[in-house]
């Protein structure tokens, strides 16, 4: 008798068990997505407002760039708001909210923010941290615009809602290739790192473009980003007599690089990347003569500079401080973007806001004229190129351009 | 024993059978887990749904760092590297091969890797079995380390490994990010592997070898004196741990979508340990832990961007989360030292209770078999 009232508990037991497991298997087959869609009014209206989340990273590796981009952004949309919002209608809240540099929790901040109602998206100085942010809000059917990430593989993998505020990499190597042809050198010394994405495309489209042009390349090093020295690579190079060299080294390490290389005996030309400018590259002294960088504005004497350097005059107000860097200007091109599309749309529905995105031909933003028409998410701006005064501690101003590949499509 | 005290008939009927009570314990922890995410994917919002997700792939991790560290007491800060190999595993194997072709990523693949296109299952299980043998062969010498060698040799197969996949470019693109993955990870995809993990690793625990195990760790030379093959227990718990790491890297791949080797270091390590450290060794320590770690996170992180208690408004403190884990491990480490449930678990710490109860309204003082197991 006791036997089987046991045996029955056990198998009630297993029962139970069993069904647990039915249960959970059976949730499986039927998840459903009810992420709310946000609301969004037909037409501007007076007294409307236009929300615009942000997932920034204000802790984290990417916090570095991101705290000069929430500044210049913040500055710009308490400005478009103070003159009465977009149009004279519509003011922008922005909802900034930490991801931490951290994919998933990029994620889970947009997801956020979407709930919150968010129309337009912002998202992480880095194409990578930002895909599953971004696919969100493509899901969602909501413009999103990276901060300042160089990564213009972005669009093609997220989707007709992904916009990029730099035009990256690849066309930033295609612009030091050109510009090196039309200085007239016909040879060029690549140094190259396949650490990161960053350094390795640079230099991949510049070796592609310059040779395409004519030019030759010498020879190509590679540098490990943790190096202590790169004497070994500074006298290869030297050896080489190139005319020009060609780099995707950035600072600090490109201060180290840039001594070893003039310590070899190389005192030509060399052509830096968006990550050599900085104040900290006058530190190399009389080594970071003869430097080029590149960049994605500056307020030089053109109608394009002076645009720039008005918007840096107001930063300054505002802040009592110079912007530490070019990021913060571009802070204030996500501001004028959204202002630019919202106002040409019409309209607060996210859709809609992308399409005029997507349509956006030379809009005047601070550190550049923006087109997007036809260029599928990654920005067609100007290509900035500066040249090192050593005694002056201070870059001056040498041309600004659309590289021919842009240009010809 | 029964002749002492009355039992209640389950514990009459479990007896000895060590894999009825895993079964049961577990199972008491599953349906726990299982309603509160039920709860929160029928109740809460979506951000909260997402929160969810991220929760229950941490969890698959925590249990299977805590399957070797919780049951043999030897520290690993290896284990995130079986996380990153089976992130790898299963990302290369459910990539389509059109993307793995690009000149961008890996055209240079071994031909089965670059043509393989599975589903999501057998692509983790496939690259949960490499990780078996990859942790099956390291193992042999994990083993013999306890202490302060167990710390440093952990931690030199996490950077080997990262430096590894860092540089076989062939195969993982390098440093650089893997991406075109599939989106797969759903929450009941994570649910369903977080509770079969639970049972497996439940059931080792109870098992005649986690038993071995778990006597090793209250005192190694001891139980090698009553015979236990300490090394052979350890090596079935490392094995059986980085298995069930393998599949949150598997589940992390599908989440997050696009990932670097740097993803797979230290900063997931030490989430992860702070996971295990607070909850306790026992597996619904685990979940425990992990749940709790993830709760006070995401509050803490509601709260930075600025919150308001009456008349006070705290304006943005960024930094406030990592500031507050930090707190919570010293805390845990100072005032309880073998984490929130200690070496105990729920279903345990509810037959305690539940065993005094039944004894005060017998009007005994205290059980004889609780002061008995209070003793080993």
């Amino acid at each position: 008798m006791r036997k089987m009232r046991e045996r029955r508990l056990q198998l009630s037991i297993l029962a139970l068990v069993i069904a647990v497991a039915v249960v959970v298997a059976g949730c499986g087959g039927g998840s459903s997505d009810s992420s709310e869609s946000s609301g969004g009014e037909a037409s501007l209206e007076k007294g409307s407002t236009f929300k615009v989340g942000y997932a920034a990273s204000q802790t984290g590796r990417l916090a570095i760039f991101e705290q000069p981009f929430i500044k210049g952004l913040e500055m710009s949309v308490d400005k478009i708001n103070e003159e009465g919002g977009i149009g004279g209608k519509t003011k922008i809240e922005l909802m900034t909210k930490d991801a931490k540099s951290d994919p998933s929790t990029g994620a889970v901040v947009a997801q956020e923010l979407i709930s919150e109602g968010a129309q337009f998206l912002i998202t992480a100085c880095d194409a990578d941290t930002s895909l599953p942010a971004s696919q969100l809000a493509q899901q969602n059917e909501i413009p999103v615009l990276n901060s300042c990430g160089s990564g213009s593989g972005l669009p093609a993998q997220v989707g007709d809602y992904q916009f990029m505020n730099v035009y990256g990499t690849e066309v930033e190597g295609e612009a030091m290739a050109e510009f090196a042809k039309a200085e007239g050198y016909e040879n060029a010394y690549i140094m190259t790192s396949h650490d990161i994405e960053y350094t390795e495309s640079l230099m991949t489209a510049a070796t592609n473009r310059f040779e395409e042009l004519g030019g030759k390349i010498l020879g190509t090093e590679e540098f490990k980003l943790d190096q202590p020295r790169y004497t070994t690579q500074a006298t290869q190079i030297a050896n080489g007599n190139p005319e020009v060299v060609i780099t995707s080294i950035f600072l600090p390490a490109s201060v180290t690089f840039l001594k070893n290389l003039r310590a070899a005996g190389y005192n030509g030309p060399v052509i830096g990347d968006d990550g050599q400018e900085g104040d900290e590259t006058f530190s190399a002294g009389p080594a970071a003569e003869n430097l080029y960088v590149f960049t994605f504005g500056f307020p030089s004497n053109d109608p394009a500079g002076q645009a720039l350097a008005k918007w840096n005059e107001e930063y300054e107000q505002k802040y009592s401080e110079p912007p530490e860097t070019v990021i913060a200007a571009l802070g204030g091109t996500a501001a004028c973007l959204i202002d630019a599309s919202v106002s040409d749309a019409n309209s607060t529905e996210p859709p809609k806001v992308r399409d005029a995105m997507a349509n956006l031909e030379n809009t005047p933003c601070p550190t550049s004229k923006i087109t997007y028409k036809g260029q599928e998410g990654i920005p067609k701006a100007d290509v900035v190129v500066l040249k090192t005064n050593v005694p002056k501690k201070q870059y001056e101003f040498v041309k600004r351009f659309i590289p021919e590949t842009v240009q010809n499509g | 024993m029964s002749n002492l005290v009355q039992r209640s008939r389950l514990a009459t009927l479990i007896g000895d059978r060590w894999y009825l009570r895993g079964l049961l314990g577990a199972a008491f922890v599953s349906l726990l887990l299982t309603l509160a995410i039920v709860w929160v994917q029928e109740g809460g919002s979506a951000t909260d749904q997402r929160v969810a997700l991220t929760f229950l792939v941490n969890l698959v991790a925590v249990i299977g760092l805590q399957t070797f560290m919780g049951n043999s007491g030897v520290i690993s800060f290896g284990h995130v590297a079986f996380i990153g190999l089976g992130a790898y595993g299963s990302a290369l194997l459910t990539t389509s091969p059109a993307t793995k072709e690009l000149s961008s990523m890996i055209p240079n693949a071994p031909g089965f890797l670059l043509h393989a296109q599975m589903g999501f299952l057998p692509a983790t299980l496939l690259a949960v079995a490499f990780v078996a043998a990859f942790a099956g062969l390291v193992g042999i010498v994990f083993v013999r380390m306890s202490g302060a060698a167990a710390a440093i040799g952990t931690l030199s197969l996490l950077i080997v490994v990262r430096v590894v996949l860092g540089n076989w470019a062939q195969i993982t693109r390098g440093p650089k990010t893997f991406f075109g993955i599939p989106e797969y990870t759903t929450v009941w995809w994570a649910l369903g592997w977080a509770v079969a993990v639970i049972v497996i690793a439940r059931l080792f625990r109870e098992s005649d070898i986690g038993l071995r195990l778990r006597s090793s760790r209250t005192d190694e030379l001891a139980s090698a004196a009553v015979g236990v093959d300490i090394k052979r227990a350890r090596w079935y718990a490392w094995v059986l741990s980085a298995m069930i790491a393998a599949v949150s890297g598997a589940l992390y791949a599908h989440l997050i979508l696009a990932f670097a080797p740097q993803q797979f270091y230290l900063e997931l390590t030490f989430t992860l340990i702070v996971m295990a450290i607070v909850g306790g060794t026992s597996v619904s320590g685990a979940v425990v832990g992990a749940a709790g770690i993830s709760v006070v996170q995401e509050i803490l992180r509601r709260g930075e961007s600025g919150f308001a208690i009456g008349p006070i408004h705290v304006h943005e403190a960024f930094g406030l989360t990592t500031l507050v884990l930090g707190l919570l491990v010293l805390a845990t480490v100072i005032l309880r030292p073998g984490g929130l449930l200690g070496r105990w678990e729920l279903d345990e710490l509810l037959v305690r209770v539940t065993r005094r109860w039944r004894a005060s309204r017998l009007g005994r003082s205290k059980p004889v078999t609780d002061r008995i197991e209070r003793r080993v």
